[in-house]
């Protein structure tokens, strides 16, 4: 057992070294998603949903800093795109901060949590489930990038505010990367997830970058956006703990190398089904939380 | 030896289990516990060894409570006095020592500091969604109250009694307070907690060391983990002929130490240092993670 000092109670510490290890391992093994189980695992495990959130997303400042040092090395960042994105992350995580702190006030933070997981856990769980079905179906992942341009590309062209950005090749919208790191850094904030699961997509489909400097880039941004989430968090609603962090981290890391050697034997789409239902279970679980009868009906505010 | 021991070895360590004797303490006894005791055991039974080995615990731990100068007038001592959160907390066990005069019959209460309690009334909105429907405030809460006796309450004195001496959840939120109705939910949340508690059969006689006419009993509160730091007052009641009066209290202190004395100190009052600080701890830990998998990594490609 070990008692979490801003929790204000105590865990197995081998259960969360374990939940570490499995969302590392699965992060490991797709590169990216297996982040935003951590948030609604925890909460499993009693831990209030504004502490899960916020040392969640002090686990990512840790799980980001060696990769993102190791693409900072390697080039393969674009700082340009990346800083356009941070600029909207650190805009996000500061009103994601703010939002949940008048949540809290109000009582409803852990609903406004569990609610936005439900939604982002089912589409991200059905859109990863029928993308490798179709997949193991043969039909591969051509429709997506087909489709998309005709209507987005033209609306992206369209936005005032173009830039180019010369590591990636590109000449878009700085409107675009500025949106997309602000939606991703108030998800940081209220969900303690990296969002890499949103960005990575969008950068590759609709910024159409290359693919090289995606995981850079987003993985810069992400890290960043989370330093600012994690201390915004600990000044202004307490809910940081460092113990957790740190416990999880380790968890997730040794989890993350057995996932990336395991990644590279099995079939990913079988396994990526599996995710994708191991995402819709949790969603269906926190789904049924919000609908059931609650065994109580009162309850603890949380925090202080 | 070895055959001679095996039957009647299973019947010893249960009889040991089940009493929780701590076996480092016989250990110490050597040979006599080793051949005797068990040899004893297959003749007398369970039923003989339970208060030998309560005697033996009480041997063993000189910390409960056994002042001589003390025994000889009634109150109430409580085992630790002091109890410490670390990072290895997960809850803590409370051994209170009860003496009465003959013929009475021992209540503890144990309260922690009252505070002002606000909880989250659910409700159903838009028809299918569970959420937070507005606030229910218990003023001056105990945030934690348990009660134990050797019988059950309602067998040593009337409601009305027990209301006054302040040993019913009746007591804490009276009928008459604006939250009086929703009671009964706060003191299941409660309950399922581990922080309240009345338990009928808490306390048992024990063997009294005195020569004199106290009555002595025994039992272990238990505090979850996510007990709050601040003082606990235990306090003793006896009852007799359905009166009830106090016979004495205690205090036992609840603190933070160490780690977590540290963390949740500057976490409150330097709160964007520590924001700063877990970033970096965070940092160096992920680089340093990294560093080492990636040299493993790249010495097995």
């Amino acid at each position: 057992m070990i008692y979490l000092p801003i929790a204000g109670n105590s865990v197995s510490i081998l259960m969360l070294i374990g939940l570490g290890g499995v969302v590392g391992f699965l992060s490991g093994m797709f590169g990216v998603g297996g982040g935003f189980l951590m948030t609604p695992l925890l909460m499993m495990l009693g831990i209030p949903a504004t502490v899960a959130a916020a040392s969640d997303a002090n686990q990512i400042v840790a799980a980001s800093a060696s990769g993102c040092y190791a693409h900072l090395r390697a080039r393969t960042i674009d700082l340009r795109m990346g800083s356009v994105m941070l600029v909207g992350g650190l805009l996000g995580g500061t009103l994601g901060v703010r939002l949940i702190k008048i949540l809290h006030a109000l009582g409803q933070a852990d609903f406004a949590i569990t609610a936005v997981y439900v939604v982002m856990l089912g589409g991200v769980g059905s859109y990863m489930f029928f993308e490798s079905l179709s997949a193991l179906r043969g039909r591969g992942r051509v429709p997506k990038s087909k489709l998309r341009p005709s209507v987005h590309r033209r609306a992206a062209e369209a936005l005032p505010f173009v830039m180019e950005f010369p590591r990636s090749k590109i000449r878009v919208s700085a409107l675009i990367p500025f949106l997309l790191g602000t939606l991703v850094g108030v998800l940081a904030a209220i969900m303690g997830v990296g969002g890499g699961f949103i960005m990575v997509p969008i950068m590759i489909y609709l910024l159409r970058m290359p693919m090289h400097v995606v995981v850079g880039t987003s993985l810069f941004q992400i890290m960043l956006t989370c330093v600012n989430v994690t201390v915004q968090q600990a000044s202004f609603n307490h809910t940081v703990d460092v113990e957790l962090a740190l416990v999880l981290l380790v968890g997730s890391v040794i989890g993350a190398q057995i996932g990336v050697r395991a990644g590279r034997r099995l079939k990913a789409d079988q396994i990526k089904i599996l995710l994708a239902v191991l995402v819709l279970a949790v969603m269906t679980k926190m789904l049924l939380n919000l609908l059931l009868t609650p065994s109580h009906l009162l309850a603890f505010r949380g925090g202080h | 030896m070895v055959p001679r021991r095996k039957p009647v070895a299973p019947c010893a360590a249960r009889a040991f289990r089940a009493v929780r004797v701590p076996l480092g303490a016989l250990r110490h006894h050597g040979r006599l516990f080793r051949f005797v005791f068990p040899a004893f055991c297959a003749l007398a039974g369970v039923p003989v060894i339970l208060p030998l080995s309560l005697t033996a615990r009480a041997a063993e731990r000189p910390a409960v409570p056994a002042a001589t100068g003390e025994e000889a007038v009634p109150g109430l001592q409580v085992q630790p006095e002091h109890v410490s959160i670390g990072s290895d907390f997960g809850g803590a066990s409370l051994t209170v020592r009860a003496r009465l005069p003959e013929g009475f019959q021992p209540v503890v209460r144990l309260r922690g500091p009252g505070e002002r309690l606000v909880l989250k009334r659910k409700a159903k909105r838009a028809g299918i969604l569970w959420m937070t429907a507005g606030e229910v405030v218990f003023e001056d809460l105990p945030n934690i109250y348990q009660i134990m006796s050797a019988v059950p309450l309602a067998d040593l004195a009337g409601p009305r009694v027990l209301s006054d001496l302040g040993l019913s959840y009746e007591s804490l939120v009276t009928s008459g307070s604006p939250s009086a109705d929703w009671r009964g939910e706060l003191i299941r949340l409660k309950e399922q907690a581990g922080l309240f508690s009345i338990t009928p059969s808490g306390l048992s006689s024990a063997a009294s060391t005195a020569r004199e006419s106290l009555e002595v009993s025994t039992g272990v509160f238990r505090l979850p983990a996510l007990t709050p730091p601040g003082e606990l007052r235990l306090e003793l009641f006896g009852f007799r002929n359905g009166e009830g009066r106090g016979f004495g209290s205690a205090q036992v202190t609840v603190e933070r130490s160490g780690l977590t004395r540290t963390v949740w100190l500057l976490a409150s009052e330097h709160a964007f240092l520590y924001g700063c600080v877990a970033v970096l701890i965070a940092v160096a830990a992920g680089v340093l993670c990294g560093w080492i998998f990636q040299g493993r990594g790249v010495g097995g490609h």
